[in-house]
């Protein structure tokens, strides 16, 4: 069996060998499944007597089961994704849309990305990315990354619930951590969105607090955020100035994201 | 540092001009720097003193203890390898 995901220009033919993985595979990537092409990388998966042996353009693993062979496929891919944008600057941020215009989430881990872009995406936003965002040439184009949305239990078991509940899932350690889904392309994803506003989430008690800030609190706050070893820090401050410049930079003190997301619904609509 | 020292920007940093501050980029570190900050920073053109840029910065704004908080910036700077004495 096989199927095709678009990454960029760039197309991945995932290859297996047992019907017993099919939902595994077809599953977590499927809003970047395309038909008819010709690959440029192979990932070709081999059923053993126990578990699985995962070949990758990058690197060769064996896995003990199929919970461990979805954690280092969506692994592999993300590598393989960064490779594949390895031109672009890329930032540590979620990113939704709501028609037609980009919000970026940005801010170091934990600050509450991932939760912040499901309840966007629960109050009527579209998907664009959950973890890292794709600068494109075009100073406020940002392009989604390939891979599923990750959470781990606390936010896959959050009330009222932020992951939409039609979304297929895989649970990979039930016990402690992470779960793998993806939203239905038809009805959520986009691919690419036009930038214009930046939101620097800050957690504090009481109700939500959203400030412009300028310019160069903004670059610092996402100049850690922002990463690509193949290109100069010049160019990646110039990317990030061009960004800054060409967005409405919010800084939102919260405690409820769902508080949030309603101030925010207000600002963008 | 006393007062009397001349500081200068090191050769190996590059500005980056921002609406409300500046980016300074310095081997493969980068620092921003706030509107005030910057204001002593332009001040630093290897010609004025420390006590200089001091009375400079003090025509411009009337906090107390302002110099402390000059000379302590300047000491940052001077940490940080963007300018040398």
């Amino acid at each position: 069996m096989e199927i095709y995901l678009k990454i960029d220009s760039t197309y991945v033919c995932i290859q297996w060998d047992t019907d017993s993985i099919n939902d595994i595979v077809k599953n977590m990537f499927s809003p970047w499944h395309v038909s008819s092409v010709k690959p440029t990388h192979y990932l070709d998966i081999t059923s053993l007597d126990s578990g699985f042996s995962l070949k990758t353009p990058l690197r060769s693993v064996q896995c003990s089961d199929e919970k461990a062979l979805a954690a280092y496929l969506e692994y592999s891919l993300t590598l393989l994704s960064q490779e594949v944008y390895s031109q672009n600057l890329q930032l540590h941020a979620s990113c939704v849309d709501f028609q037609g215009n980009g919000v970026l989430f940005v801010g170091p881990h934990g600050i509450g990305k991932t939760t912040l872009a499901l309840t966007a995406i629960t109050s009527g936003f579209r998907a664009l990315t959950d973890d890292v965002a794709i600068v494109g040439n075009r100073h406020t184009q940002i392009y989604g990354f390939p891979r599923p949305f990750k959470v781990c239990a606390d936010i896959w078991n959050m009330q009222p619930p932020v992951v939409p509940v039609d979304c297929p899932y895989l649970k990979v350690t039930p016990e402690t951590t992470y779960v793998f889904f993806y939203i239905p392309s038809g009805r959520y994803y986009t691919d690419k969105t036009r930038l214009k506003y930046i939101i620097f989430p800050v957690r504090q008690s009481g109700s939500t607090e959203i400030n412009e800030i300028g310019e160069t609190e903004a670059m610092r706050k996402i100049l850690p955020q922002g990463f690509n070893f193949n290109l100069r820090k010049e160019l990646i401050i110039q990317n990030l100035l061009a960004l800054l410049r060409n967005t409405v930079l919010l800084e939102i003190a919260y405690s409820d994201p769902w508080d949030l997301m309603k101030k925010l619904r207000v600002i963008v609509e | 540092m006393i007062d009397y020292s001349i500081p200068k920007r090191a050769s190996n940093i590059e500005i980056t001009e921002m609406a409300d501050g500046i980016v300074i980029q310095c081997d493969d570190v980068i620092h921003t720097l706030n509107e005030t900050a910057r204001e002593v920073f332009d001040l630093i053109d290897g010609k004025r003193t420390v006590s200089e840029i001091i009375e400079e910065i003090k025509q411009r704004y009337t906090e107390e203890n302002i110099d402390v908080v000059i000379k302590d910036l300047i000491s940052n700077f001077l940490k940080l390898n963007l300018i040398q004495i």
